[in-house]
């Protein structure tokens, strides 16, 4: 099956690709479902004795989701209509369409169609199922917008999207809440065990409703399959018989039996359905363009299958399954004609044609015998299929099996008037003025005029295809299996009823003949205003929740992210295990300097005081890190500290000293009250409920604080876990470091293209100025003390990182931490006025050479790694044999630790460098209004 | 779970946001690096009770009730790519105050023409995509 989905994907491959096959292309094309007749035809005789074949792709094995296809009896009755349809429709349209590489295109397409609706059919994994399901949404959406240099034909594939997309998406809703309910995604399965009748199950059923009256356009969801004919003929005749629309009644025959407990299932489908059958045939009556008749006939027949279903016995079910079958054998062949007459005539209109039957006499025959079919006349598939339903909703002997009944008298008594209406306005009657049309092709006529044949050869001999639906209808209720069809039911109640409709048909049918009938309006609302009411509804949210505001935007977006998980957690039990005030008396010290530093942040108008605040925090947050038993930690926050605050201050001596106000358009005090409230409290919830329950059983504390030092070599487990345990992960981590100090960089001018072709000079520059090239912030009243010592200082501090670096792995530091001392040692040069030039330094302390091969020290680490141990980033220890400094101990860690070194070294030396140069012309001056604020900064260097 | 912490990782983040509604990026800056402040805490205590550092032998360390070193390593790499990241929006801050003499975010032009649409003439058509169809 697996095998036969793929051939369907390459044939449409090699169609798309050859597209100057032209429409011979189709024939290549009609190989696939051919394919698929010769296999069902040898698999035939297993999947109908109930033995069942199964094919299973893992997917995502770890999520239990699998692509399962399944043959079993209902699969095979329904993938035999959909390839041996499809082989008529492709041979079809080999001579149906122009020549030309589109028609090759349209070919895939089809290819494809048929592909979707056999994995559709097969599916026996529910997520499978709704994949395929929207396969087949999509394939159609590009077929009926085949024609896409036509408004109308976009319009209608637009519609067709929406309709049946949206009703995937109700499916899609059904299909999981029933795979939860049931604890299990294989369809077999739950209908094996179904699971008990809940409210959740309930919903889950009005899902799967709503999927199947959208995708088999039942009433009032009926209007994109009349937009549908937008589609070449031959997409019409594929998507009405066995594609697509039937994909719905499928699926409710599929899972009826894990819902025909619930008390609305039936009562839905049989009011849905038996309002669709009768509008459907209604609206028919009066159509005057032939494939819009047959649209409201297939409406119609749909709306037939789903009440049949709803009358809810297993004799309906079989009933409804004998009407699909035939239905797709008579509806193909009729549109498969309608588009003959079109492609000969240049019209399919009834009131442009007429008296056809001399000059197309082929085409009146073929049409002729699906008509009848159409009809229910006796000696046709469609009777045989329709006297079956008369018999089950009479056996049923219940209210629905009463209405059933009358859906079944009323429909077809109109299927009788609209049929003939079809046929003889077409083929009977004066022929209007014009040509002559010219006998159709072979390959045009002969398919259709087989699956017609066909449709007489099930109604004479009903026993061919008795078993196949009976065999299919036992594969879903296993009771259903014993019914057979009949070519002739024999004197009775039924008979008469089926042969008093014939006859109220008739008569329906010389009424019209004589005066036509008023067509019922279309329901008031309609699908493009609905669509324009949806687009109306989106502007004015859009006006709300995006005014342009950034504060607004980020008012949202956190409150739309944070306070509902926040509320989830809310819901659950969120109190901690356990909990305490505090761990010691320093913690509270602290952590009321973080809150107070925090507040004098937000308040400080002055940038500088603001900034101090923020480093206040900082060294408190590192605190509380060191109270926590985090000696790393706060190391790497004390320096990140040190240096972020040398970073704002590099900035913000070049900006005005306080704030300026802000322009119109603020959030109000009160919504950034609330919204800082609100995700405050949200985080305080999250703390609680994720305070000691992140730690599964056993801890991974006591592992790896065992394993550290005799596995990684290490005695500081957390350098053990950055260098060796995660490695991979800290490789990753330094990449973004180094893209972001990169990013910094590249914005501030300092590349190294730049800095080759231009000449720095330290002091205001003059003339006119290159608004990107780099220069140096004037740097004024150097002090020779603070120079002198800086000079001394660099040396040691520079020593004293590489010892953090070595020592880290046994003692607090590492690579993260001596590679950030490093940069201090850097930054302290820096804000001396020394080297405030890149091009000032030796050149193995520029950034871009530090960091390029930290990352390569890095990355060959762990690759060295994978030929010399036993994997990728596989950890090795040598032990050195030093004269004087006995035996330490060298880790393959460590050398990874150099690389992120310097990576850390590099990356923070190219943020401080890209923020201590100014590039480009002096600021703009700001408006007049705003003049005093401005003038601190024009006053010079600080 | 040390309620002291948890209040402090919840006013770091209720003032960081106070901060990222502003106007001015610098202060948008501010808020973002109390807001790293609020994550890296919110991980610590997730790691459960103060303990020891993790530094020593699996002798040493035997019995010792330990800091949970794998929340600290994860904390570790969170405070160098918040510094990162942050210098990063510096930098942007930078080039945005040199280029046009203002560190406030402007309101986006287009969206505000957006929020000023009054009728259904000036929307796009759906089906097209073009605003002229209509």
């Amino acid at each position: 099956m697996t095998l036969l989905l793929l051939a369907h994907a390459a044939v449409a491959a090699v169609s798309v690709i050859f597209g100057r096959l032209g429409r011979r292309a189709l024939l290549l094309c009609a190989l696939a479902p051919a394919a698929g007749v010769v296999w069902l035809a040898t698999a035939g005789a297993d999947a109908l004795d109930g033995t069942i074949r199964s094919e299973t792709l893992e997917w995502v094995p770890s999520l239990g989701l699998t692509l399962t296809l399944r043959l079993d009896a209902l699969g095979w009755v329904m993938g035999m209509l959909v390839c041996a349809v499809g082989v008529a429709v492709f041979v079809y349209a080999s001579r149906y369409l122009s020549d030309g590489p589109r028609s090759a295109r349209l070919g895939g397409l089809l290819v494809l169609f048929g592909a979707s609706m056999l994995g559709l059919v097969w599916s026996d994994q529910v997520l499978g199922l709704f994949v395929f399901w929207e396969a087949t949404t999509i394939v159609s959406f590009l077929l009926v917008g085949f024609t896409d240099t036509s408004a109308d034909a976009r319009a209608a594939a637009w519609q067709a999207l929406l309709v049946t997309g949206g009703g995937g998406l109700a499916l899609l809703f059904g299909l999981v809440t029933v795979g939860i309910v049931a604890g299990e995604w294989s369809i077999s399965a739950m209908v094996d065990s179904p699971p008990a009748t809940t409210a959740a199950l309930a919903a889950a059923a009005v899902g799967v409703l709503g999927g199947a009256f959208t995708k088999s356009a039942q009433v009032p969801f009926h209007g994109w399959l009349l937009g549908a004919m937008a589609a070449p003929t031959p997409v019409s005749a594929y998507l009405h018989s066995a594609t697509m629309v039937t994909a719905g009644v499928w699926v409710v025959i599929r899972l009826d039996p894990l819902f025909s407990d619930l008390g609305f299932w039936n009562p839905a489908l049989l009011a849905f359905g038996g309002a669709t059958a009768i509008w459907g045939a209604w609206r028919a009556l009066s159509a005057t363009d032939l494939k819009r008749l047959l649209a409201f006939s297939t409406i119609s027949a749909l709306g037939l299958m789903f009440a049949l279903v709803g009358v809810g016995t297993p004799k309906a079910l079989f009933s409804a399954l004998a009407v699909l079958v035939a239905h797709g054998l008579y509806k193909a062949p009729s549109f498969m004609g309608v588009g003959i007459i079109d492609h000969q005539c240049g019209t399919r209109d009834l009131r442009r044609i007429g008296g056809l039957a001399s000059s197309l006499p082929k085409v009146a025959a073929l049409m002729g015998v699906a008509v009848l079919s159409m009809a229910a006349v006796p000696a046709t598939a469609g009777f045989v299929s329709k006297e079956a339903g008369v018999v089950a909703s009479l056996d049923a002997d219940t209210l629905a099996g009463t209405v059933g009944l009358i859906v079944l008298v009323a429909a077809g008594a109109m299927a009788v008037a609209y049929g003939w209406r079809m046929w003889a306005g077409a083929f009977l009657g004066e022929r209007p003025e014009g040509d002559r049309p010219a006998e159709p092709a072979a390959a045009m006529w002969v398919p259709a005029a087989l699956l017609a044949a066909v449709g007489v050869v099930f109604g004479l001999a009903a026993p061919l295809w008795s078993d196949w639906i009976a065999e299919a209808a036992g594969a879903v209720d296993e009771s259903a299996g014993v019914y057979e069809l009949l070519a002739w039911p024999g004197i009775g109640v039924a008979l008469g009823i089926s042969l008093a409709t014939l006859v109220l048909g008739t008569a329906l049918a010389a009424v019209l003949q004589r005066r036509g009938i008023a067509a019922p309006e279309e329901p008031a609302i309609r699908f493009d205003e609905l669509l324009a009411g949806l687009f109306r509804f989106a502007n004015r949210m859009t006006r709300i929740i995006q005014p342009g505001s950034l504060a607004i935007y980020v008012g949202v977006v956190v409150v739309a992210s944070v306070v509902p998980g926040a509320a989830v957690l809310l819901g659950g039990s969120f109190l901690p295990d356990e909990a305490f005030f505090a761990a010691d008396a320093a913690q509270v010290v602290a952590t009321v300097i973080v809150l107070g530093g925090a507040i004098a942040v937000a308040a400080l108008r002055v940038r500088l005081a603001a900034v101090i605040a923020l480093g206040v925090v900082g060294y408190a947050v590192a605190v509380l890190f060191w109270v926590q038993g985090a000696p790393d930690l706060a190391l790497t926050q004390a320096l990140v500290e040190t240096v972020i605050v040398a970073a704002f201050v590099l900035v913000f001596r070049r900006l005005p000293e306080t704030y300026r106000p802000a322009p119109g358009g603020r959030l109000p005090a009160v919504a950034r009250l609330a919204v800082s409230g609100a995700v405050g409290a949200a985080v305080l919830v999250m703390v609680m409920a994720t305070a000691g329950q992140l730690r599964p059983a056993p801890s991974p504390v006591e592992s790896l604080t065992a394993s550290a030092d005799p596995v990684g070599g290490g005695k500081n487990v957390v350098n053990v876990v950055l260098t060796d345990v995660r490695a991979l992960d800290t490789l990753g981590e330094i990449t973004v470091v180094a893209v972001a100090a990169i990013g910094a960089l590249a914005l501030s001018g300092l590349t190294r293209r730049r800095l080759g072709a231009t000449r720095f000079e330290a002091g205001p520059r003059s003339g006119p100025e290159d608004r990107n090239s780099p220069s140096a912030e004037p740097m004024p009243q150097r002090s020779y003390v603070l120079d002198a010592l800086m000079h001394a200082l660099f040396p040691l501090i520079g020593a004293f990182s590489l010892f953090m670096l070595v020592a880290g792995h046994n003692a607090a530091g590492g690579g993260f931490i001596a590679g950030l001392i490093a940069a201090a040692a850097i930054a302290l040069r820096l804000l001396t006025g020394d080297w405030v030039l890149p091009t000032e330094r030796p050149k193995w302390l520029q950034p871009q050479p530090l960091i390029g091969g930290g990352l390569a020290i890095a990355v060959a680490t762990l690759v060295a790694m994978g030929f010399i141990g036993d994997g990728f980033a596989d950890q090795q220890i040598w032990t050195l044999d030093l004269p004087l400094l006995g035996e330490p101990k060298l880790t393959s860690a460590l050398i990874f630790d150099i690389g992120v070194y310097a990576v850390v070294a590099g990356s923070a030396v190219a943020i401080l460098d890209a923020l201590a140069v100014r590039t480009g012309p002096r600021p703009l001056e700001p408006e007049a209004d705003q003049a005093p604020a401005a003038a601190t900064r024009s006053g010079g260097g600080r | 779970m040390s309620w002291t912490l948890a209040v402090c990782a919840a006013g770091l983040a209720a003032v960081g946001t106070w901060l990222a509604m502003d106007r001015t990026l610098t202060r948008i800056l501010l808020g973002l690096s109390l807001w790293g402040h609020a994550a890296v805490l919110l991980l610590l205590v997730a790691g459960g009770r103060p303990g020891a550092a993790p530094l020593g032998s699996a002798t040493e360390l035997a019995g010792v009730d330990v800091s949970d070193p794998l929340v600290q390593a994860l904390a570790l790499t969170a405070i160098v790519i918040t510094f990162a990241v942050t210098a990063f929006l510096l930098a942007l801050a930078t080039r945005s105050w040199t280029l046009t003499g203002d560190d406030r975010v402007q309101a986006d032009p287009e969206d505000t023409r957006v929020a000023s649409l009054q009728g259904d003439e000036d929307l796009p058509d759906p089906v097209s995509g073009t605003e002229d169809a209509q």
